[in-house]
């Protein structure tokens, strides 16, 4: 490894104690006092558009706010506290970018060809899509259960061999490596997110944090974040069909990563069909969501003991 | 129960006394059409739908970690027990249940066979189920709710406006239009509008269940049709056939295997030469990620190894086999590197093996001797075996074998897939349909506008809670309220 990837690699410890304090700072967010005085003090107009019998308090504060406009969320304190919380996590997925960039530009390839480059993308797909989520649905509360786990991949992916391999023949096609594993990385990473919604939608009721968005928001949540999960999982297997269909003669050869994926991918398939057709919302289908991203791991992981024609170390 | 259903319940209760069924027994006549609907509400049904589903997961779940026998290991009677063996040391006791059920092949497996079949009935029963549902929502929609829908929606709200009421609702109409919506004035109340996006979007998931049957049926197509085989060209040899009918036969000029200093492969490159019987040929150096390619037929970089040249005659001195026969398999010991090859005009199968590179001394062989086994017909032992020197011709049986030398050969996977194009086609339609039932869901809402100056608008819908669409019609009612009559410029205020 040379000097300029050893240097590289010094950003992974400071993505790691960048996420846990992006962690801190949102538990306390999350768990200070609501500023309702600033929201009422405000002079912006506001449409009530409330959710009905199924939504409750919080959600109905959650959806007024949306319409007042973001800037009378928080209290000076809290919002400086918040924006540093946004900070920290935007700051540690630059880093993550720059890593990922710099041994792309060295090795020639994106970076997803062992478990090492594979793990800091998907650190890097769960960062992004946090944020993604939180810019877009404003439910902060999300860190509580996505950077865990975020840092989790990260201080596991400091443990494994970070030396670069020259790649072996089967995976010598750059672009759809890229693609393939690209959209696996942001599948991963939005399959995180709907897995810290639906803990946090279970154990809402236990949780005293003042701040906290209604539970059906979670349930929410968990929802939107499959709807990026299920779509990106599709593109991503059918990729990995068409290289397959390249490099090894068949579009499918019920590999055990490849069906590992396809499991993940009815599991999803699953959830969505029982929330939109059948109404299942709650607990039965947080439960789903968080079976679905054991199925993500469970294929992440499967590399070190599946075998087969994924095994490339 | 359906409201179908309900109906139905209604009409027998309100049938005539000699429709009855007779008192003192029931008799019941279930005839063809009951049968169909009967299967066709239980494929429709999404329970069930769930449940097959969960069934094709499990399998797949058993597929990844049962180890799976491969079709030539589970053909072949020796292999099979060396597998079972293994799996025995795993599974113990359970070994025979997972046997019996299938588990090592779980994906020809009948069990997996069958799920996959309930799988594309229940979405072939509920894409036909469900067409004309959304048919009727996109061009029929229900346009005039009761007045307890405002109070009780999953979604609901009002605004003030200072403005009369027929200004307040011609501004939200032109609003609601320039965002994107169909305004449709509600028919039965002059104060009602409905208004939805994307009233269409439901057939996204016509489209991916109706993608999803294209891709079973290209994996049947695949499975049961074109060509799949395995050919061990031999480096610098005679061409070899394709076969299949395709005319075709490919010859190696070359192979090169190169490794970087720890050992790693680098690269597996072939040039191959591909005739056609008009002596049309085409050359290329065929990769793993490369491969040849020739109208339909694809060439794929598949293995590479050691093959040995054979010649066999019979007893008249007639030319029965001459080929390179490639050595797949090492011996347990690892001292021998084995492979075969069949005389189907004589029912004997002929093993050769050499000595294994690096293994030093064989026990039963020198470096440049083959050893030849024949088997004739099913018997289980060898009807004769010699090991003979290159080059020098040698009795076995009633035949006369000759090993003519060693030599690299490359393993060359032949495919013709007739589905590939259909899996294709199912793939683009699936991701086609996902984004539009996703990224294009149908939303609704329902608007009443009461009074003059202020006129009150309420609004409401029955649609899943979306944070996105919430927000989205809080800006766009907050802009009508913000600016209730745009040529004029009053302002207005919001509750």
């Amino acid at each position: 490894m040379n000097d300029t990837l050893r240097l590289a690699e010094i950003a992974l410890p400071v993505v790691l104690g960048l996420t846990l304090l992006a962690l801190v700072c949102n538990v306390v967010v999350v768990a200070g006092r609501r500023p309702d005085a600033a929201r009422r003090s405000g002079s912006e107009k506001r449409v009530a558009v409330g959710v009905g019998a199924s939504g409750d308090s919080r959600d109905r504060r959650s959806s007024e706010a949306s319409a007042a406009g973001a800037a009378a969320l928080a209290a000076p304190r809290g919002l400086r506290l918040a924006s540093y919380a946004t900070a920290f996590t935007l700051v540690a997925t630059v880093l993550l970018t720059v890593y990922i960039a710099v041994r792309w530009a060295e090795t020639g390839h994106g970076p997803f060809s062992n478990q090492h480059e594979f793990a800091v993308s998907f650190v890097w797909g769960i960062l992004v899509s946090y944020l993604v989520a939180e810019w877009r649905l404003g439910v902060r509360a999300l860190a509580i259960g996505a950077l865990p786990v975020a840092a989790g991949l990260t201080l596991y992916a400091m443990q494994l061999d970070a030396g670069v391999q020259p790649l072996v023949p089967a995976l010598q096609n750059s672009l759809l490596l890229t693609l393939h594993v690209g959209f696996a990385v942001v599948a991963y990473g939005a399959a995180c997110v709907s897995f810290a919604a639906a803990v946090l939608y279970l154990v809402h009721p236990r949780l005293r944090l003042r701040s906290l968005p209604g539970r059906q928001t979670f349930d929410e949540v968990g929802y939107k974040a499959a709807v990026v999960t299920f779509p990106t999982l599709t593109v991503m297997i059918v990729l990995g069909a068409v290289w397959a269909d390249t490099a090894w003669g068949r579009y499918w050869g019920w590999d055990p990563k490849e069906t590992a994926a396809l499991v993940t991918w009815l599991i999803y398939g699953a959830y969505l069909h029982a929330r939109v057709s059948r109404g299942w919302q709650g607990k039965r289908s947080a439960w789903l969501l968080i079976l679905g991203f054991a199925a993500v791991l469970f294929a992440y992981f499967g590399n070190h003991f599946f075998g087969g024609l994924h095994s490339y170390g | 129960m359906t409201v179908g259903d309900r109906e139905a319940v209604s009409t027998a209760d309100d049938a005539p006394p000699a429709a009855a069924a007779p008192s003192g027994g029931t008799v019941s006549e279930v005839t063809v059409g009951d049968l169909f609907r009967r299967a066709y509400q239980l494929f429709y049904s999404k329970i069930f739908g769930l449940w097959v589903i969960l069934v094709v997961t499990v399998l797949m779940l058993c597929g990844v970690l049962i180890g799976q026998a491969s079709a030539g290991t589970w053909a072949d009677p020796a292999s099979r027990e060396g597998f079972l063996s293994d799996a025995r040391t795993r599974f113990g006791g359970f070994t025979p249940v997972l046997e019996a059920l299938g588990l090592f092949r779980v994906f020809t497996s009948p069990l997996f066979y069958v799920a996959i079949t309930l799988l594309a009935l229940s979405i072939m029963a509920c894409t036909v189920h469900r067409t004309p549902v959304l048919w009727r929502a996109w061009r029929e929609p229900r346009l005039h709710p009761s007045d307890r829908f405002f109070d009780n929606a999953r979604l609901r709200g009002s605004v003030t406006i200072d403005a009369d009421e027929a200004t307040t609702r011609q501004n939200l109409e032109k609003t609601l239009r320039s965002r994107g919506f169909r305004v449709i004035p509600d028919p039965r109340d002059e104060r009602g509008l409905y208004a939805d996006r994307f009233a269409w979007g439901g057939f996204g998931t016509v489209v991916a269940h109706t993608s999803f049957l294209i891709i079973i049926g290209a994996f049947v197509l695949s499975s049961s049709s074109g060509i799949d085989e395995m050919l061990s060209v031999p480096v610098g040899g005679e061409p070899v056939e394709v076969g299949h009918g395709t005319g075709l036969t490919v010859e190696a000029t070359s192979f090169v295997a190169t490794y970087n200093d720890e050992g790693r492969p680098l690269d597996y490159v072939s040039h191959l030469i591909v005739r056609d019987e008009a002596g049309t040929e085409v050359a290329q150096d065929t990769r793993v990620n490369a491969p040849l390619v020739w109208g339909g037929v694809r060439l794929h970089q598949n293995s590479f190894g050691i093959a040995a040249d054979v010649r066999v005659q019979d007893a008249s001195g007639g030319l029965l086999y001459a080929a390179s026969v490639p050595l797949l398999w090492r011996s347990d010991d690892g001292s021998t590197m084995i492979g075969r090859f069949y005389l189907s005009g004589h029912d004997a199968e002929v093993l050769v093996a050499t000595a294994a590179s690096g293994a030093g001394r064989s026990a039963s062989m020198e470096a440049g001797e083959a050893s030849f086994v024949l088997y004739v017909g099913d018997a289980a032992s060898a009807s004769d075996g010699v090991t003979v020197a290159q080059g020098t011709p040698a009795p076995l049986g009633d035949l006369t074998v000759v090993f003519e030398r060693e030599r690299e050969y490359t393993g060359i996977l032949v495919r013709h897939d007739p589905g590939a194009v259909w899996m294709w086609v199912g793939s683009v339609l699936l991701v086609v349909g996902m984004t539009i039932t996703f990224a294009c869901r149908h939303r609704r809402v329902w608007i009443r506008v009461c009074g003059s100056s202020p006129a009150r608008v309420r609004f409401a819908s029955n649609d899943k809670k979306d944070l996105v669409f919430e927000r989205r019609l809080a800006e766009l009612l907050g802009s009508v309220a913000e600016h209730p009559d745009v040529t004029s410029g009053n302002q207005g205020g919001t509750s």
